[in-house]
């Protein structure tokens, strides 16, 4: 039973650590969150349900999803962001609160408000291990997020974009100098950050069955926490924060309540955060290039 | 080979660069020199386009400048080491190098200029594996170097590179930007230590709250009297009196800070 939720909580934790890596790259760009990460998940699900339900098979309605999600995260770009280049660090992130408000009723109208079903795909047989049953959805959820990360992962340390968007986020004069043309690794830092929450929102939906426009919200805060939780500005420490997070959530609705099981999240936050202000795998942030 | 004519660049209502002419040829070794907060740095900042300025032209291999991005003037040639060095601290060694390539469309050339900048600095070869953070700040300095020549320049802007460095570095690293010249990369370098770079220069420009009062040749600079008080020798005005020994001249420019 225990190690049973242990193992739901990772597959939860996948979904918000691909939340949390989306925020992080933005965040390791401009130093700055962009809210409306969490809205990009939820039109994801979004898109996948209504390509699945077109009849779209999983292993295209997946990419296709993404791709989608990644097009939203460079209009929240265009519109949020760009024009907004030279303001105070703190307007972006009003603006991109606005957004969010704009991407939930925009769903609303073209979903509406009530909870809908989203179709299953699963034609894999279930795995039992002892007593223990694990659906096959969720090593189809937990492989393609493991696949997802290990390919980011290796995009970042092995091609040239991937370090383009390394000295971008260290240092932008800097990169600069170096003849790296930031305005168009800004742009692929936003859609890779799109692919990735738009992912995440697909396996929400696999795994959950429902989704409504508010899972945005709910699921884009988790992020935010299993990001600081981990350690700012760090994929791995978004990776371990948003497993942390999915396991304290199944535990506590295991053994406490379902009802309860936010508490015990943003208890676990505000616990890191007077412990290990930089996250776990944090370190104290030095520099911030911007002259 | 670059001309500058009547720059002028603001940092918002301050004027740093009031109207600053020069010009450097082909093959040259060109010096600025001047005191903390003459221009110099916001000059080169200008040159390879991550300030802009407000009204004056740049003419670089006979094609205007002023407006193009800093990614465009790199692929051209015109590259900058920046003061400070400003190696990217969260790379290795090696990746430090690449990113100085990122500008070039001829990346399947890469590895005979990887091999030469490796023979140049063999310190770098060692420590290509290593977190450029761990570097001391001469090595810093050789990285900033070498990753400026993986961008194939032919004028290069060396920002204080002796800065905050030890006397028996600063001695490498100028023998280094001298040996560049048979490399067919013409210099223009700003220095503080104003002897050590009019020894190295043909021709040298003395800058002053954001304007160009001397120009010469190197030979001619390193005897004018006005120069010797003010940088050479005799107590700078407004900079500090570090400059250089008038007897045995010290090779540590202004008080030796840690590098980076």
């Amino acid at each position: 039973m225990f190690l049973e939720q242990v193992v739901n909580g990772i597959f939860l934790g996948s979904m918000y650590a691909l939340v949390a890596i989306a925020f992080t790259l933005i965040m390791g760009i401009f130093g700055m969150l962009n809210i409306a990460v969490g809205e990009v998940f939820m039109l994801g699900a979004f898109f996948g349900m209504s390509l699945i339900m077109a009849g779209v098979p999983f292993h295209f309605a997946l990419p296709l999803a993404m791709i989608g999600s990644g097009v939203v995260s460079l209009v929240i770009e265009r519109l949020s962001f760009r024009p907004l280049r030279h303001a105070p660090l703190l307007v972006p992130l009003l603006s991109t609160i606005g957004f969010s408000i704009l991407l939930q009723n925009l769903a609303n109208i073209v979903w509406g408000t009530e909870r809908l079903e989203f179709p299953g795909v699963a034609a894999l047989p279930d795995l039992k291990l002892g007593s223990m049953v694990i659906p096959s959805v969720q090593f189809l959820v937990l492989g393609s997020a493991v696949a997802l990360i290990l390919a980011l992962d290796l995009f970042i340390q092995r091609t040239r974009v991937g370090r383009g968007m390394r000295a971008v986020a260290e240092n932008l004069e800097t990169s600069s100098i170096l003849g790296v043309e930031p305005n168009g690794i800004i742009l692929v830092t936003f859609f890779v950050s799109g692919l990735l929450a738009g992912a995440s929102g697909v396996f929400f939906g696999l795994t959950f069955s429902l989704i409504a426009p508010t899972i945005g919200l709910e699921v884009g805060l988790k992020g935010i926490a299993a990001m600081v939780v981990g350690g700012l500005g760090n994929m791995r420490g978004g990776i371990i924060g948003g497993l942390l997070i999915g396991i304290t959530e199944t535990l506590s609705v295991a053994y406490i309540s379902a009802s309860y099981r936010d508490v015990f999240v943003y208890s676990l936050l505000f616990l890191a955060l007077i412990i290990r202000p930089e996250g776990i795998l944090g370190t104290v942030q030095q520099e911030k290039g911007r002259a | 080979m670059l001309k500058v004519e009547d720059l002028r660049t603001r940092y918002g209502h301050i004027e740093a660069l009031r109207g600053v002419s020069l010009e450097v040829k082909a093959g040259e070794i060109v010096t600025l020199i001047g005191a903390n907060g003459a221009g110099k740095t916001t000059l080169l900042k200008t040159l390879c386009g991550v300030l802009s300025p407000a009204t004056g032209r740049i003419t670089y291999a006979g094609e205007r400048l002023e407006r193009r991005p800093p990614a465009q003037r790199v692929r051209r040639g015109l590259v900058l080491v920046p003061e400070g060095r400003m190696i990217l601290r969260r790379m290795t060694v090696h990746e430090n190098l690449l990113m100085g390539t990122y500008a070039r469309s001829d990346l399947h050339r890469v590895a005979d200029e990887l091999e030469e900048v490796y023979t140049t600095f063999p310190i770098l070869r060692e420590r290509r594996r290593a977190s450029a953070s761990v570097l001391s700040g001469g090595e810093q300095q050789m990285l900033a170097i070498g990753r400026a020549l993986m961008a194939k320049p032919r004028l290069l802007m060396l920002d204080e590179p002796s800065l905050g460095l030890a006397p028996l570095v600063v001695k490498e690293i100028f023998r280094i930007i001298g040996s560049l010249r048979q490399q067919r990369i013409t210099i223009l370098l700003v220095e503080q230590n104003a002897l050590q770079a009019l020894k190295l220069a043909d021709r040298g420009y003395v800058m002053e709250l954001g304007r160009i009062v001397m120009a010469d040749t190197a030979k001619e600079l390193l005897h004018s009297e006005r120069l010797g008080e003010a940088y050479l020798g005799g107590s700078p005005k407004g900079s500090p009196a570090t400059e250089s020994a008038p007897a045995e001249p010290s090779l540590d420019g202004p008080a030796a800070r840690a590098g980076g």
